[in-house]
């Protein structure tokens, strides 16, 4: 048998990789993508179609009534539409596998972008309708860049989304307001990087997850829900520092009883001990196994606000540190109350990793606190750049040098290099790099 | 054998195969081909070599003789020897595909193609790359554009579990916090919600505090908040 160097797979036509990749698991198939130019053209078909705003809508419909998932190449998977005065407006769709759609608004030109008010309503869906097994249907919506010419479009497009479970908007140059209408389907919100949105209001019942990243607006909520996944990256700050605990406490609410949390030491100091702080911590994160706590470093660390908390999260799993020097910081000293809470002990916490600390002094005190707070074995890894992984050890060494008016813990431990790979070691909090 | 109707097929390479005209149906290309009263002599085939058209020949012959009513080939059989069938080469594999397509014999085109997705699926792209000799012409920044582009079909959405949080409430505080009233009524698919232990003393804290809150001031604002006026509606307030 002759060595076969030759790339025989890429140079069968089209239509033959179309069906093989039609016998691919929707995974792997956007994957070939990746694979060279060519199988990258395969996927980067665009259907181009200009047309007028209020049509926007029909012609969202029909290319998505024309996709055909089990064949993802058979139709193109994108749609370019141009709309709205001269044209200006493209709106460019994507589908994916497992019934998701990206649409990204653009304006061909770099112009300023007005500050606009936007009311998504999503409370028409039917809640006893299912959807029919041959079209396809979105449940994940990816909405980018929307801006003041394009928001009644793509109101219009997303009402007709029956059987949205998963909502992203991303981007929104001059968004100020943002009101989200839900229904119960509605189960997962992320909203990133809209540098001015000032003002946020959901109504909505069964949110299961929330995504936030960016200024902290003045959040607003109708109704009560219970979120299991909550990130609140407000690491820049408050947008009005007038919003206060009082204002935030009905958010407090919804994110009382989630796992997985993301939380800025500012939020807590600020927002949330003022409304807790007298109920000697009966007030309890009852669920929480995963926690992402964001710092910062402004005059020497100060672990009391991380401490305060975590005696407020009895079944805490994993523990994510991350020092961020740009994070907002609070110029207010609290006080915390020296009390043992009810449970002190952290009996399931297992893992800790703590990012970006530049003082490895501190670093290491924190480690050895958190190791006295824990019941079982920690595993304790520390990185500053990501790359280079240390974990805390114990050293079993006598050292009679050591000062003696540190912790009298510290000599025992140490933080060591490691060498093995950083994902065998510790998985990263589920909120990291989104 | 008797009469038997046969045709005649010339690969590229001169090779002269007789088939019986029921096996070489199973080609489209090759039904047409016959229905149309051109299959007189020798059908050419230039875009198929004696070998690979032997295999083709082949696998038509297995499958004819699997869709007569008389044949007592399962179905399991007839997969046993697709899979043996099309444990070939990678070369054989790519002018099969290329045959299969050309003659249109779906079968053969869905198994062999069946078998390169197979061979790519939960694969990286190093690896395919790797087993099929693609050159990575990305420029870096290209290779970069096109994994950030598609980033977004790649995240794994929040899984719906359909066990829904359960929480339990003692109807006198049931009916005193609205919004858990609402949330029972309106749950659908759920049914009575255990409240975990601790929730419930602090929710007897909370309907306590705000009682007193209540029964102290009507229309004195509040210097210091509670929680539990947030949590309960109008109504506890009159």
């Amino acid at each position: 048998m002759e060595e076969n160097t030759l790339d025989l797979l890429s140079s069968l036509p089209d239509e033959i990789l179309g069906r093989i990749i039609s016998f691919l698991p929707s995974e792997s198939a956007l994957q070939t993508s990746f694979l060279s130019t060519r199988w990258a053209s395969l996927w980067n078909t665009v259907l181009v179609q200009h047309g007028t705003t209020e049509a926007a809508v029909t012609a969202i419909s029909e290319f998505l009534t024309h996709f055909d998932e089990l064949n993802p190449l058979r139709q193109p998977r994108r749609l370019q539409y141009h709309f709205g005065k001269g044209s200006a407006n493209i709106l460019l769709a994507t589908i994916a596998a497992n019934n998701k759609l990206h649409m990204e608004l653009s304006t061909g030109k770099q112009e300023f972008q007005k500050q606009f008010d936007w009311q998504l309503g999503l409370n028409h869906q039917s809640l006893t309708d299912q959807p029919s097994s041959s079209s396809f249907f979105v449940k994940t919506l990816f909405l980018k860049s929307v801006g003041f010419q394009s928001k009644e479009a793509v109101s219009s497009i997303v009402s007709n989304f029956q059987f949205l479970e998963s909502l992203k908007i991303i981007e929104c140059n001059g968004l100020q307001t943002l009101e989200i209408d839900s229904s119960p389907r509605l189960k997962s919100l992320t909203i990133f990087d809209c540098p001015q949105l000032k003002s946020l209001f959901i109504r909505s019942l069964k949110l299961r997850s929330f995504r936030y990243r960016g200024l902290l607006p003045r959040l607003l909520t109708e109704n009560h829900f219970n979120l299991k996944d909550a990130m609140l990256d407000f690491r820049q700050g408050p947008c009005d520092n007038s919003f206060g605990s009082n204002d935030f406490d009905p958010s407090l609410l919804t994110i009382k009883n989630a796992e997985i949390l993301t939380l800025c030491k500012w939020t807590f100091e600020k927002l949330i001990w003022p409304s807790i702080s007298y109920l000697h911590g009966n007030f309890q994160f009852y669920r929480l196994k995963e926690l992402w706590w964001i710092d910062n470093s402004s005059e020497g660390y100060n672990s009391d606000a991380l401490i305060s908390f975590l005696k407020l999260c009895p079944a805490l799993e994993q523990l994510f540190v991350t020092v961020d020097t740009k994070s907002y910081s609070m110029p207010i000293t609290t006080t915390y109350s020296k009390k043992v809470a009810r449970h002190s002990k952290l009996e399931h916490l297992k893992v800790v990793k703590l990012v970006g600390f530049t003082n490895e002094e501190d670093e290491l005190l924190l480690a050895v606190h958190l190791t006295k707070l824990a019941v079982k074995e920690l595993l304790i890894i520390a990185t500053a750049d990501g790359i280079c992984l240390r974990s805390l050890v114990k050293v079993h060494l006598y050292q009679p040098k050591l000062n003696q008016t540190h912790v009298k813990y510290t000599h025992n431990y140490k933080f060591v290099e490691e060498n093995g790979d950083i994902n065998e070691l510790c998985v990263n909090h589920a909120h990291m790099g989104l | 054998m008797s009469s038997v109707k046969k045709v005649t097929l010339k690969s590229s390479d001169g090779e002269i195969f007789e088939v019986e005209e029921t096996v070489a149906m199973e080609s489209q290309t090759i039904k047409g081909l016959i229905e149309d009263d051109c299959a007189d002599n020798a059908i050419p085939l230039p875009n198929v070599t004696g070998h690979i058209l032997s295999l083709v020949i082949q696998y038509c012959k297995e499958h004819t003789s699997s869709s007569d009513s008389n044949s007592s080939k399962s179905n399991e059989k007839l997969k046993a020897w697709d899979t043996q069938f099309i444990n070939v080469d990678l070369n054989v594999l790519f002018d099969l595909i290329m045959a299969a397509n050309y003659l249109n014999v779906k079968g053969l085109l869905d198994l062999t193609c069946q078998t390169v997705a197979d061979m790519i699926k939960e694969k990286t792209p190093e690896q395919i790359r790797a087993m099929f000799n693609i050159v990575n012409d990305f420029t870096p920044e290209e290779e970069e554009e096109v994994r950030r582009e598609n980033a977004w079909a790649f995240e794994i959405s929040l899984k719906n579990n359909n066990v829904v949080d359960t929480f339990e409430v003692e109807e006198s505080m049931a009916k005193e916090l609205q919004t858990i009233k609402n949330m029972i009524e309106d749950n659908y698919t759920d049914s009575v919600i255990p409240l975990h232990n601790v929730t419930s003393d602090i929710l007897e804290l909370v309907i306590e505090d705000c009682k007193k809150h209540v029964e102290a001031a009507e229309s004195e604002s509040e210097p210091s908040y509670s929680l539990a006026s947030k949590l309960i509606d109008d109504p506890l307030k009159a």
